[in-house]
């Protein structure tokens, strides 16, 4: 579970959580830096006019009217001069606090603690009691005396700025927090979903080949993403077991025929005085040869047609001209193995094919029909035209097990498993390839008594 | 070994001209020792420019000619040869995949074309059907060999006096192999000339129409005139 964890923190779900988080807050917290600062700087600045338009307005009474008209405009009912009690009613009604001093710098009216610069300057007002700040400005008056003007800091100055400290608090202690917790679960239930997956794939890599990726039947894209794997997973296997009856067979095929030949040499060698002997042994080398030279033909050839080249050589076909030729060569085969081939071929029936390979697939179902059926068996061939062109081979009996019917046209299946019967195993999976590059099915009846072997082309038209 | 080849007629005085185009040395030699141990004469060359040369100062019989070659494809090699007017039989060689390559070797101008590996016996039947065909192709309407004789305008064949019951099929086979009298016919020349067929039946296929044809036209007469030559295929002869 440690090292789950681990691979969790380490894993690229969490790491993009973990950075669009950070990416967030420092995003928020940049927007509500800038709100504030635009928010204080306004509230200063509406300040700093009030306070200039207040002096500007001191100067005018005191040049424009007298010293006395300036005086008054400060004064409270008890005199010009303000008590610092006065300061908590302008600090309750927001008001300006006022100063005006003479050439020798003593307060003639407003109140006398407030002192401040020609330029605007931020400080505690001096008071017994409060302590709350002010920005104040002076102007000096020709003849030596000045004009203070000052004006507290709002309370919303101080709101605003303590929301900028809470914000960036709780951004950092709340939200990135929450960020890593979400990104931790988020992950978690990604890379569980991932992991599934890779741990099939490595357990088919250590060769457990039928190990599947879990499948949660949520039918979302990890189910998807499964469901993929496990398809290919299912046809690699598929092609794998092929590939393993193919090389077992073409390995059991080859062996009795290159063994047969070795005999041969052997004899030659032990009979080389004796020419007839000699040539007899030749002649059976040669023929165990041309079955070897036969084998690789046949995977050649299936080779090829599996590859779907040939489709481009497609020529019309007269196809109960082709079925009625084969079937009369076929006939005399038939008669002298003792059994009896009987043709009925439906007249006119083209379609686009490859005559040669059409030929090799009548020939192998011939063929098979010939080496398969019983003892004076009766074999039909038949070409019906319907809805599709179907050519038919079937013989009486006694048929294929059912057990075998399922792999009949796979590459080197023998229903006889000695493998001691004529054949290689590749006529029927020809017949099948052959089928396959016309667009048609091949198929056995499982409901015919004997081995009824069809094939279904398509009505071109 | 030369006891073997008698069984393909070699014979004397008809010393064949062979000219060959292979690469692979090992082919080559096996062909040129086999082809001179019937008794022709064979001229070797490994790549196609050297033999587009000697083709120009001497006449051969028929040409065997590699699918492959070094340097310049044989159906390339026999494009241009077509082209410097030779007309030459050539019999191509090809390595066992392709059944395309066929189809484009004839389409160049091939007469013939066998496929690796190939039967000494089934090459020498094959360039001497090549060899001997005439060059303008004049269709008789009557062939006859001893006393049996073809009229190919009904397709009846007669031995004698008495007319032959033959099948379509039989009537061809015959009318093949009298076309081609003292030479061996293999099976796989009567399967792509006589069937059309290109593929190889596991089965007696031609045996068996071979046997009932010889039933047909030698059996009731005593002398025989189609000969089987084993491991090669049939040679018919006058009797």
């Amino acid at each position: 579970m440690l090292s789950t964890r681990h691979s969790i923190l380490g894993s690229s779900v969490f790491q993009r959580v973990l950075a669009a988080s950070g990416l967030f807050v420092l995003i928020s917290l940049a927007a509500l830096w800038v709100l504030i600062w635009i928010i204080t700087h306004n509230i200063i600045s509406n300040q700093d006019d009030r306070i200039a338009d207040m002096l500007a307005y001191g100067e005018e009474l005191f040049y424009g009217d007298s010293e006395q008209a300036l005086i008054d405009q400060i004064a409270f009912d008890d005199g010009p001069v303000w008590s610092s009690d006065e300061i908590y009613w302008i600090l309750e009604e927001e008001h300006q606090i006022f100063t005006f001093r003479n050439a020798d710098g003593d307060a003639v009216a407003g109140y006398p603690d407030l002192w401040a610069a020609t330029e605007v300057e931020r400080f505690v007002l001096p008071h017994p009691d409060i302590e709350e700040e002010v920005r104040a400005r002076s102007v000096q008056l020709r003849g030596g005396g000045t004009i203070t003007v000052g004006e507290f800091i709002p309370q919303r100055y101080y709101e605003a700025v303590s929301l900028a400290a809470f914000g960036t608090l709780a951004m950092i202690v709340i939200v990135l927090p929450l960020a890593l917790i979400t990104g931790f679960f988020l992950s978690r239930g990604v890379f569980n979903r991932i992991e599934g997956v890779s741990e099939t794939a490595a357990a088919v890599a250590r060769g457990e080949m039928t190990s599947r990726a879990p499948v949660t039947g949520r039918l979302d894209e990890f189910d998807r993403l499964s469901l993929g794997i496990n398809q290919m997973l299912d046809r690699v296997d598929t092609l794998n077991s092929n590939i393993e009856a193919v090389s077992v067979g073409v390995a059991h095929d080859l062996k009795t025929p290159l063994a047969n030949l070795g005999g041969r040499l052997e004899l030659i060698r032990r009979d080389l005085q004796d020419s007839m002997a000699v040539s007899a042994h030749v002649e059976a080398a040669e023929n165990h040869l041309s079955q070897v030279l036969r084998i690789f033909d046949a995977i050649l050839r299936l080779g090829e047609v599996e590859a779907g080249g040939r489709r481009a050589a497609f020529v019309d076909v007269d196809l109960s001209q082709l079925v009625r030729d084969l079937g009369e060569a076929y006939a005399p085969v038939f008669e002298d193995a003792d059994k009896t081939l009987s043709i009925d071929v439906a007249p006119g029936v083209d379609l686009r094919g490859d005559p040669e390979l059409l030929q090799q697939l009548l020939a192998n179902l011939l063929e098979n029909a010939l080496e398969h059926s019983r003892d004076a068996a009766k074999v039909h061939l038949r070409l019906v035209r319907g809805d599709t062109i179907n050519l038919h081979v079937a013989d009486d009996g006694p048929g294929i097990a059912p057990p075998d019917r399922d792999r009949i046209f796979d590459r080197f299946f023998r229903a006889d498993s000695s493998r001691t019967s004529p054949g290689n195993g590749l006529g029927l999976s020809l017949v099948k390839a052959i089928a396959d590059l016309h667009g048609a099915q091949a198929t056995l009846d499982p409901e015919a008594e004997g081995a009824h072997f069809s094939v279904m082309f398509q009505q071109d038209i | 070994m030369p006891k073997l080849m008698r069984r393909y007629d070699g014979k004397p005085g008809s010393m064949m001209k062979i000219l060959i185009v292979e690469d692979d040395t090992e082919t080559a030699d096996y062909l040129t020792r086999g082809l001179r141990e019937a008794g022709w004469e064979v001229t070797w060359h490994g790549a196609p420019q050297e033999a587009m040369l000697t083709l120009a100062a001497r006449s051969f019989d028929a040409i065997i000619l590699d699918r492959m070659l070094p340097g310049m494809d044989g159906v390339d090699a026999l494009r241009l040869m077509r082209g410097a007017q030779i007309t030459t039989p050539v019999l191509m060689l090809t390595a066992r995949s392709g059944i395309e390559d066929r189809v484009e070797g004839l389409e160049a101008g091939a007469d013939d074309y066998l496929v690796k590996p190939f039967a000494l016996s089934e090459l020498i039947a094959r360039l001497k059907s090549l060899a001997r065909r005439p060059p303008i192709a004049v269709e008789a309407t009557h062939l006859r060999l001893g006393d049996l004789h073809l009229d190919r305008i009904a397709r009846q064949a007669t031995r004698g006096s008495d007319r032959l019951d033959l099948s379509p099929l039989e009537y061809r086979l015959l009318e093949y192999l009298i076309q081609h009298p003292g030479q061996v016919v293999t099976r796989s020349m009567l399967l792509e000339k006589v069937w059309g067929y290109r593929f190889d039946p596991k089965t007696s296929l031609v045996q068996t129409h071979m046997s009932r044809l010889r039933a047909k036209v030698d059996k009731p007469y005593g002398q025989e005139m189609i000969r089987t030559v084993r491991g090669a295929g049939y040679v018919i002869d006058a009797p």
